[in-house]
């Protein structure tokens, strides 16, 4: 988040990350104590009796659960911190990949039958499985959305394609040069040897996925059966646009080089990038060295054979300093 | 008001850099593990259940700094991580990387509990407590060494 909101400004990028990682040490410092102190109120502070008897509803409910405050407090905190980053925090998503709740279902559907396509287009064609289209188009179909994209479709159907105007689809960039671009496109799209370019051309989404596709001179060279692209005309796919895009590259049989496409998955980013493979290796590494030494060390302090035989008291004290000297050194204050 | 600020690490990156920070960092933190067991010896002649001041000094001291170096190797990674990734894939493998550190976090005390446990029935007590300190520094500081050799092999620069 932070790394994000900087936007690649390496002074605020340090500082930031530095007072994140420094609030939490105080967070972890001061939430323990501030658990003790919440904890057991009616034992701690007698002087509560006094506003609250035991016949009152409180101390039932506090003396039936002692431990109960500082977790009801731990949850008040978390949802401020909730209300406070949606209110506060700028979103660091572009526009077109913001999620809508309502589109979780949609996404879940689309998740399970990406997969099932892809299985699919690899088996039946020997195209690379690519797992990484299915975020990709959970953001373009969640973008679009059902009942848009439906109502786009149903309206298309049956229209010429030729009445469309350019201006009602989105366009970025230079006005004349994204005109020139759409109405080039809309050529291209047209002319496909396919019986739904209207319904691709509904969608100004769809429209620029089967753009970058046919953009390509191997994929303009390639006889395409019309039938075989039918196939391909679900519902489903209509309502997710890069789908199409997608399938329409691999049935053209490895014509189109999947390579060039950047996979966006976790998992086979780190996979195919071996310095971020490696680096996070080490940060695991680290997590694991740092938890080990973590617990060594209270163990060796208690430990009677061969360890310092020590009681709790010492190590909170032991621990509380050391904190404290570590808040120490890593701020000032001006 | 007052402005707080992350001192001890931005002083160390604008000294000396991402990659020697990382270095010393693991150094001295690992080599802070091997001087625990000196409290040991440092703390005969106190009475059964109590620190000598000497002790005390040196587990605060030697907290301190694994717990400082500790801090400014993990905010380190975490910049490096940031940089080798392009932006659209952040938030994605931010979240990846947490989870699967958070599953070595659970892993650690695991075989912090074996290596104490085996180290104590193996070895007479005094010897144990500093196989368990040298165990954990030398792995730690081997498997950096080795991460850090292979990133140098693969060519790729991300500090």
């Amino acid at each position: 988040m932070v790394a994000e909101i900087s936007r690649d400004c390496e002074d605020l990028e340090t500082r930031g990350v530095g007072v994140v990682v420094g609030r939490q040490s105080w967070g972890l410092m001061v939430a323990p104590a501030f658990g003790g102190i919440l904890a057991e109120p009616f034992r701690q502070y007698p002087i509560l009796l006094k506003y609250f008897p035991e016949k009152s509803h409180l101390y039932q409910f506090l003396a039936k659960m002692p431990f109960v405050l500082p977790n009801i407090v731990g949850t008040l905190l978390c949802w401020s911190a909730m209300i406070l980053v949606h209110l506060a925090a700028e979103e660091t998503l572009p526009e077109i990949q913001i999620r809508s709740p309502k589109d979780f279902l949609c996404d879940g559907a689309n998740i399970f039958a990406t997969i099932y396509q892809n299985t699919a287009n690899y088996l039946r064609h020997g195209t690379r499985f690519f797992p990484t289209s299915v975020a990709e188009n959970s953001f373009v179909s969640s973008r679009v959305g059902i009942n848009e994209s439906l109502a786009r479709v149903q309206e298309s159907v049956g229209r010429d394609t030729s009445a469309y105007n350019p201006k009602d689809f989105e366009v970025e960039g230079s006005e004349d040069q994204e005109e020139s671009l759409l109405e080039d496109d809309m050529r291209r799209i047209s002319e496909l040897p396919c019986d739904f370019s209207a319904q691709v051309l509904a969608n100004p989404h769809c429209r620029k996925s089967f753009a970058v596709a046919i953009r390509r001179e191997s994929v303009m060279n390639v006889s395409t059966d019309s039938k075989a692209m039918s196939q391909f005309t679900s519902r489903r796919q209509l309502l997710n646009p890069m789908l199409i895009g997608r399938s329409y590259d691999s049935m053209l049989g490895g014509v189109v080089d999947m390579e060039e496409d950047e996979p966006t998955s976790s998992l086979q980013y780190v996979r195919e990038h071996g310095i971020c493979r490696r680096l996070m290796t080490i940060y695991w590494c680290g997590c694991f060295f740092s938890a080990a030494a973590d617990t060594v060390f209270p163990l060796f302090c208690m430990s009677a054979k061969g360890g310092l035989g020590v009681d709790e008291a010492h190590i909170g004290a032991l621990q509380t300093l050391s904190g404290t000297i570590f808040n120490c050194k890593s701020y000032y204050v001006i | 008001m007052p402005v707080i600020q992350y001192s001890s690490f931005s002083y160390m990156i604008s000294k000396l850099g991402f990659r020697q920070t990382m270095w010393t960092s693991v150094w001295i933190v690992s080599l802070s593990f091997t001087f625990f067991p000196l409290a040991l010896r440092w703390n005969q002649s106190a009475s059964a259940g109590s620190l000598t001041t000497a002790s005390f000094t040196i587990l605060v001291a030697l907290l301190s700094i694994t717990r400082t170096l500790g801090s400014s190797f993990n905010a380190t990674m975490i910049f490096s991580i940031n940089r080798a990734i392009e932006p659209k894939n952040r938030a994605a493998l931010n979240g990846f990387a947490q989870i699967i550190g958070s599953v070595m976090r659970a892993l650690g005390p695991l075989f912090a509990g074996y290596l104490v446990s085996l180290c104590y029935s193996l070895l007479p007590a005094r010897q144990g407590a500093i196989a368990i300190w040298f165990t954990l520094s030398t792995i730690c500081v081997t498997c950096f060494a080795i991460l850090m050799v292979l990133i140098k092999i693969d060519g790729e620069d991300p500090f």
